[in-house]
């Protein structure tokens, strides 16, 4: 009875330790208390046996991808790494169905640069503190600084959606038309939001 | 070493040389998300995602790590979010029939073989999927139970629980389905 107990606690440490044992990231002593172990005691030796079976049939399937297909992949993956921080590319990954779109191409890719400009101006300004205090004028301060924040945020969203690595699967999955002049129309909403107020301020 | 020659050329933008670099590691990469998602256009699809990412993201590559388990990182955690996705819109797909790779005709061992490793995928879907995901990172990555659990943001001991039922599922679904024709396999 005891024997068993002691045979069957041998094998719930066996089965906790095989994998580590198997990566030799045990600690010698027991690298080599297990070793003894598997050749004297059969249900051990057994139970890792099954396990190099199996692992044996399951790597005998060999899968590989279809050459010409992996090709196209790597291609795809490369060129739109290299196309990444192009404007003009971006835009014409938008609308490569849609060449009826010629104004809108336009607008969006002059509403990027512009977006582009007025967050690079004023950000500069007010990040990071000490810049603020030295850099910063008095005029941008004395207006509302959280409502800028909030829309310099607003634009650098929407650019972000433009700059993102995941541009060309947001693309994909849920950027139809509609939605790329939704976001036209909120950028340009929020440029001239920000003009208006700045000359609000100025008067 | 050529891998580690590969990566510096491909961090400055080489192409063919991430074109010599995946195709080192491609079937291991590719039967991962196969089996892991079970679907092979899902797999494609995710291979693809990973090969972007991966392209992406070479110049942050610290040679401190493997590469391999870098690589299989972005592939788990890509195919990870996919499953998310998945779940969250309960749009889960049937499970497919994988193809049958050229069963002509072999000799009784190879049937036999063929069989079990039939079995195996099988029960490799119904494992959960943190016990499938740490089987196949085990099988298809041949990563370390300590690489392993780095990629997957795991404790060791609960990666190597995770493999325990795994195996024990695995060995039991394949008992299970052997029990009725009398044949003992593994």
């Amino acid at each position: 009875m005891k024997m068993n107990q002691e045979k069957n606690q041998l094998f719930e440490e066996f089965s906790r330790e095989l994998w580590l044992f198997l990566d030799k990231d045990l600690p010698e002593a027991r690298m080599k208390f297990w070793e003894e172990k598997i050749e004297k005691v059969p249900e051990l030796n057994k139970y890792l046996m099954e396990y190099q079976d199996i692992s044996k049939i399951y790597n005998s399937e060999k899968i590989e991808l279809d050459t010409d297909k992996l090709n196209e992949m790597i291609d795809n993956a490369v060129s739109i790494k290299s196309s990444r921080w192009s404007i003009k590319n971006i835009v014409s990954i938008i609308f490569s169905t849609e060449r009826e779109l010629v104004f809108s191409k336009i607008a969006f890719a002059s509403v990027l640069i512009i977006g582009a400009i007025v967050i690079s101006l004023v950000s500069n300004k007010k990040s990071p503190v000490i810049q603020i205090t030295e850099n910063i004028s008095s005029e941008i301060l004395d207006w509302d600084a959280d409502y800028v924040d909030k829309h310099i945020n607003k634009l650098g969203d929407l650019l972000k959606i433009a700059g993102d690595e995941d541009f060309r699967r947001y693309y994909k999955y849920g950027l139809n038309s509609n939605n790329v002049d939704k976001n036209i129309t909120q950028i340009n909403t929020t440029i001239k939001e920000l003009k208006e107020n700045i000359n609000s301020e100025k008067l | 070493m050529v891998e580690n020659l590969l990566i510096d050329k491909c961090k400055n933008g080489d192409g063919e040389a991430y074109r010599k670099l995946i195709k080192i590691y491609q079937a291991k990469l590719f039967g991962y998300l196969l089996r892991f998602s079970n679907s092979e256009d899902e797999a494609e699809e995710l291979f693809q995602e990973t090969l972007i990412k991966v392209w992406s993201g070479i110049k942050k590559y610290n040679d401190q790590r493997k590469f391999a388990s870098w690589l299989f990182t972005i592939a788990h955690n890509t195919a990870m979010d996919k499953m998310r996705i998945k779940v969250k819109n309960k749009n889960i797909l049937p499970i497919e029939e994988v193809d049958e790779h050229s069963l002509t005709l072999l000799p009784d061992e190879q049937i036999i073989q063929q069989e079990t490793l039939e079995q195996i995928n099988r029960s490799i879907i119904n494992l959960s999927e943190k016990q499938r995901a740490v089987f196949l990172l085990r099988q298809h990555g041949e990563l370390s139970f300590k690489e392993i659990a780095i990629v997957t943001k795991e404790p060791i001991n609960t990666v190597l629980s995770h493999m325990r039922y795994a195996i024990k599922k695995i060995k039991k679904q394949i008992e299970y389905e052997n029990e009725p024709r009398k044949k003992s396999v593994v």
